[in-house]
């Protein structure tokens, strides 16, 4: 019930948040050099051609009225067509999307499931070889470009040891995609049997989930380590040990209270690997969504950049909401 | 109470500052970085053996060697004598970027903190900013960072507005957070009864006794800087070629690490994680050094 | 019949980065069977950390540094941390100031004593929680069925500190650490708080150490107290005794102090009350009105008085002080 009016309450400020992403999103397309008609029409057409297509894009309306013209396309779904493929940016992007949510779905698991753990261990446990090893890779990985280790793996990996497949997308070349039910080749090819598919997709995967990994999960490791620490430190901890719990009592007190930081930093991690999904998409030429917002970029496809920004704002609320709520259910004091 | 002196040996700002770095061997080490950049982006690429921009006669692609320490990139251009030019373009874009980032956050951020939580105008406008802070945080940074570039062109000055604005809500927080201690501070209340106007209390008074945390982490995001203006380059949105940057480098010998070509890509990024890490591990030290709680 | 606790001589050593330094020094205590003693002193006297060290709770940097702690006949410094665990809540409780901030905020009150039931006595959840009910009951929180689902961010501080009080009483304590249990509670629900301890230790025959600034409480709910200043013992009588004829000048002080507190008197404003305890020789002389240049030379011990059973001071001029020779 008090989840449920929570979820509500957060619910009623999206569409606030949503409208002032789009504002902004339409003030960046207008920061565009140069007149974008001529895109549309090339550079060789005749006024009265430049005026009607002027016309038909609503350029010569009032900027507001453009706005919620704007508005009323992307609420029904256009998008426009991309220029670069020709098709419209929707379809594009529901071709890419699932290939990101890939790449970030297996980035986030792991590096959670290894760097809580860890970050838990090395709090519990404050000398050691273990530590002094956690403590040089946390301030190291955070400094290193993920690009550049990509580069470096697929060096080692691929080219010297060959234990993995080359930066060339998400599957074999030579396969068949599995049936799409989720878009997540790993999972379509598991619920369909498609041994194939899934061994080539979960190579394919390795490489760039590595990379992700290796490069971001130090955020996760270094917060969770902190916020143990603090709790380890705190006096109900100290308490619960003078009533004579036991050390794992007083170790899952720390750790319930250490939960909602660490909830909080995975969510930060997801936002970044958003980010950093693009560079490590265009290295493993991934066919996702992040190497489509460099190729938009790269060739101008206004329409095409456009969404993917709006889509990527719209995703970063979506994990804070996420947050927002696991938050809610862990920690009472939260009204 | 005549046997009670107070007999503390004499410290100064040089004396203490040496003594903390002393036993900081990664304060040290970044501290070290940063002079190195420093001198490079200054006679960089005066200093190299080999010209930056043009290609070199013979073979492509060698290994490094005596005469080519760093071997030769798909063009037969030095790696070394480009990896030694690139912070002047790299350093460049990062400070312009940071310190415009600097002052406008740190001003934006004294307006908020000072006048969040009073009434009428100047609330609209702390809270105004706030949110508008927020808005440019729910975009993930280099997705924004690529679509101001997008939507601009490429070109030094684009990314260089680009990283100042997605900069700005970050010294916007530290300061606002800084001056929300300052401002409860009793000189405030002293300054408001010496008649002095709201506004000079805000910026005279306050700011520089905020001013701590914003620039212990300028080091920090000047690493932060140098890595986002690479990434942007790596993939053709920062600085354009043949100029020597060290993201456009990796991107030059990209394809090259697939074929064996391991120097291409591995020596330009080496320098630029090293670079990052010397600026935040300045920022992790600057941090403790002017944490009151460190000092006795 | 021998002490229940009796600590002897007892070093509590904080480590820093220019050698270490005493925060307790020399320290002797003995509390017998169901007795009540108080410990009284100023802020960072080290009466909170003389508890921690009964606890075996001290951490680096701090480190018991000699000395002994005998709870039952049995030799605590030294022992454990899995030994200390059995002891620790079943034998020894410990309440604290600030209550709310010792509760797991994450977990309901009910929950949290249960788990301190469990954590010595091998009940299931559902008669853990029982108990609790019963326990929560007996210190006087209304409606404890309901109560068992709160937090501890849903209740008031003195609602915490009967919680704090539920958990000490949870096994069959024979020592009761009590450290400044009524610090941020106002004076009624002070009282009712004190009283309620004071009458479940008796009930339940349980020895008490209230470790309060105020002289007033001590002189109230125990039978001997024990003055502390600067890590050390300079002062340990009846509570009669003490109150009726102190010796140590620092206890002169306090309880003068005490007494103006209550009859509202202008503060007594001594610039000496801010300077540090002395390195050497005794710790109060600096402020001592009857300092002797002999108190700077030697570090007087914890003397018995002459005439006057079980009551001990740490000062060269005790004998001279008792007898009315100088007033300090
Ligand atoms: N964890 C710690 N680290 C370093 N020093 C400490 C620590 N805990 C206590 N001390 C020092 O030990 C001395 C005694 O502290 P303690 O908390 O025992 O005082 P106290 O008598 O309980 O005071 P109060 O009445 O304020 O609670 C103080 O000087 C304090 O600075
Ligand atoms: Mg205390």
């Amino acid at each position: 019930m008090r989840l449920l009016k929570y979820v509500a309450r957060r619910l009623l400020v999206l569409p606030v948040q949503l409208l002032i992403v789009s504002l902004i999103v339409f003030v960046l397309v207008r920061q565009m050099p140069g007149d974008p008609t001529f895109l549309y029409t090339g550079p060789f057409a005749t006024t009265d051609r430049v005026a009607e297509v002027r016309r038909q894009l609503g350029l010569d309306e009032p900027l507001h009225v453009q706005y919620v013209r704007y508005l009323d396309r992307i609420a029904h779904g256009d998008f426009g067509l991309s220029m670069r493929t020709s098709q419209p940016v929707v379809a594009d992007i529901r071709q890419r999307l699932p290939g990101t949510m890939e790449l970030i779905l297996y980035s986030v698991v792991l590096s959670v499931a290894i760097g809580v753990p860890l970050g838990v261990y090395t709090a519990i446990r404050d000398k050691g070889i273990l530590n002094r090893l956690v403590f040089l890779y946390g301030m190291t990985a955070g400094a290193l470009p993920d690009f550049w280790f990509a580069l470096i793996a697929i060096f080692l990996f691929f080219y010297t040891l060959d234990w993995l497949p080359g930066p060339m997308g998400r599957l074999d070349l030579m396969l068949a995609k599995p049936a799409d039910i989720t878009g997540l080749y790993t999972i379509d090819s598991l619920l369909t049997g498609n041994w194939a598919a899934l061994a080539s997709a979960s190579a394919q995967l390795a490489l760039p989930v590595l990379t992700l990994v290796f490069i971001y999960m130090s955020l996760v490791l270094k917060n969770t380590r902190s916020a143990m620490e603090d709790m380890l430190r705190s006096d109900f901890v100290l308490y619960a040990r003078a009533a004579g719990l036991s050390r794992m009592m007083q170790w899952r007190y720390a750790l319930r209270n250490a939960m909602p930081p660490v909830i909080t930093v995975t969510g930060i991690l997801t936002w970044f690997l958003l980010g950093g999904a693009v560079l490590v998409e265009t290295v493993f030429a991934w066919g996702g969504l992040g190497q489509y917002a460099v190729q938009s970029v790269v060739n101008s496809d206004y329409a095409a950049l456009q969404a993917v920004v709006l889509l990527s704002a719209v995703f970063t609320m979506a994990v804070f909401l996420v947050v927002d709520l696991a938050y809610f259910v862990i920690d009472p004091r939260i009204k | 109470m005549a046997d009670l002196t107070l007999d503390l040996p004499r410290r100064t700002a040089t004396t203490d500052f040496v003594a903390f770095a002393r036993g900081r061997p990664g304060f040290l080490f970044g501290l070290a970085v940063v002079a190195l950049s420093v001198l490079l982006a200054v006679f960089g690429p005066l200093i190299g053996p080999y010209p930056t921009e043009t290609a070199l006669p013979g073979q492509p692609l060698q290994p490094p060697s005596w005469r080519h320490p760093m071997g030769t990139d798909v063009s037969n251009m030095d790696i070394l004598s480009r990896v030694i030019a690139a912070p002047r373009i790299d350093l460049t874009i990062a400070l312009v970027s940071t310190a415009i980032a600097f002052v406008v956050g740190v001003l934006l951020g004294v307006v908020s903190g000072f006048f969040g939580g009073g009434r009428g105008v100047p609330r609209l406008m702390s809270e105004g900013i706030m949110r508008g802070a927020d808005i440019i945080q729910a975009f993930p940074v280099f997705i924004f960072a690529l679509a101001l570039v997008g939507f601009r062109g490429p070109g030094t000055e684009n990314v260089v507005a680009a990283l100042a604005f997605l900069n700005v809500p970050y010294f916007l927080r530290i300061t606002r957070g800084a001056v929300l201690q300052v401002r409860e501070r009793p000189f405030v209340e002293a300054q408001r009864c010496a008649g002095n106007s709201e506004l000079r209390i805000a910026f005279v008074h306050v700011m520089p006794n905020a001013l701590t945390p914003p620039l212990a982490n300028l080091s920090p995001t000047i690493g932060f800087s140098i890595l986002l203006t690479s990434g942007l380059s790596f993939v053709g949105a920062g600085v354009p070629v043949p100029t020597p940057e060290w993201g456009s480098m990796i991107a030059i010998g990209a394809s090259n690490m697939m074929t064996g070509q391991w120097w291409t890509a591995l020596f330009p990024g080496l320098v630029l994680g090293l670079t990052i890490l010397g600026y935040a591990l300045v920022g992790d030290g600057l941090k403790e050094y002017l944490d009151p709680v460190n000092k006795r | 019949m021998a002490p229940l606790l009796d600590i002897g001589a007892l070093g509590v050593d904080l480590a820093t980065a220019g050698g270490s330094r005493r925060i307790v020094d020399d320290l002797s205590l003995r509390v017998g069977q169901r007795e009540s003693v108080g410990i009284v002193g100023e802020s960072g006297s080290g009466k909170t950390i003389l508890i921690r060290a009964v606890l075996g709770l001290l951490d680096p940097p701090l480190a018991v540094a000699g000395g002994s702690i005998a709870f039952d006949g049995r030799e605590l410094v030294g022992l454990d941390e899995r030994r200390f665990r059995e002891i620790r809540g079943r034998d020894i409780a410990l309440t604290t100031p600030e209550p709310r901030k010792h509760l797991n905020p994450l977990l309901t009150v009910g929950r949290q004593i249960a788990n301190v039931i469990r954590a010595h006595r091998d009940v299931a959840h559902a008669a853990a929680a029982e108990e609790a009910i019963g326990l929560l009951r007996a210190v006087g929180i209304p409606d404890p069925e309901r109560r068992m689902a709160a937090y501890p961010h849903e209740l008031s501080g003195g609602m915490c500190q009967r919680v704090i009080i539920a958990m000490a009483l949870a096994h069959r304590t024979r020592l009761l650490l009590v450290d400044e249990p009524t610090a941020g509670l106002d004076v009624t629900i002070s009282r009712q708080i004190l009283d309620l301890m004071h009458q479940l230790a008796e009930s339940h025959g349980t020895a008490l150490v209230l470790v309060s600034r105020d002289l007033g409480v001590v002189a109230h709910y125990c039978r001997r107290v024990a003055v502390m200043y600067a890590g050390r013992i300079v002062e340990d009588a009846s509570v009669a005794a003490f109150f009726e004829r102190p010796v140590h000048p620092y206890s002169r002080q306090l309880l003068r102090a005490a007494v103006a507190a209550r009859d509202g008197a202008a503060r007594e404003r001594r610039s000496s009350a801010l300077l540090p305890p002395a390195e050497t020789g005794c710790a109060f002389r600096l402020r001592c009105p009857v300092a002797v240049a002999e108190c700077a030379a030697t570090a007087p011990p914890l003397a018995p008085l002459a005439g006057a059973a079980g009551h001990a001071a740490r000062c060269l001029r005790a004998a001279a002080i008792a007898a009315g020779e100088i007033a300090a």
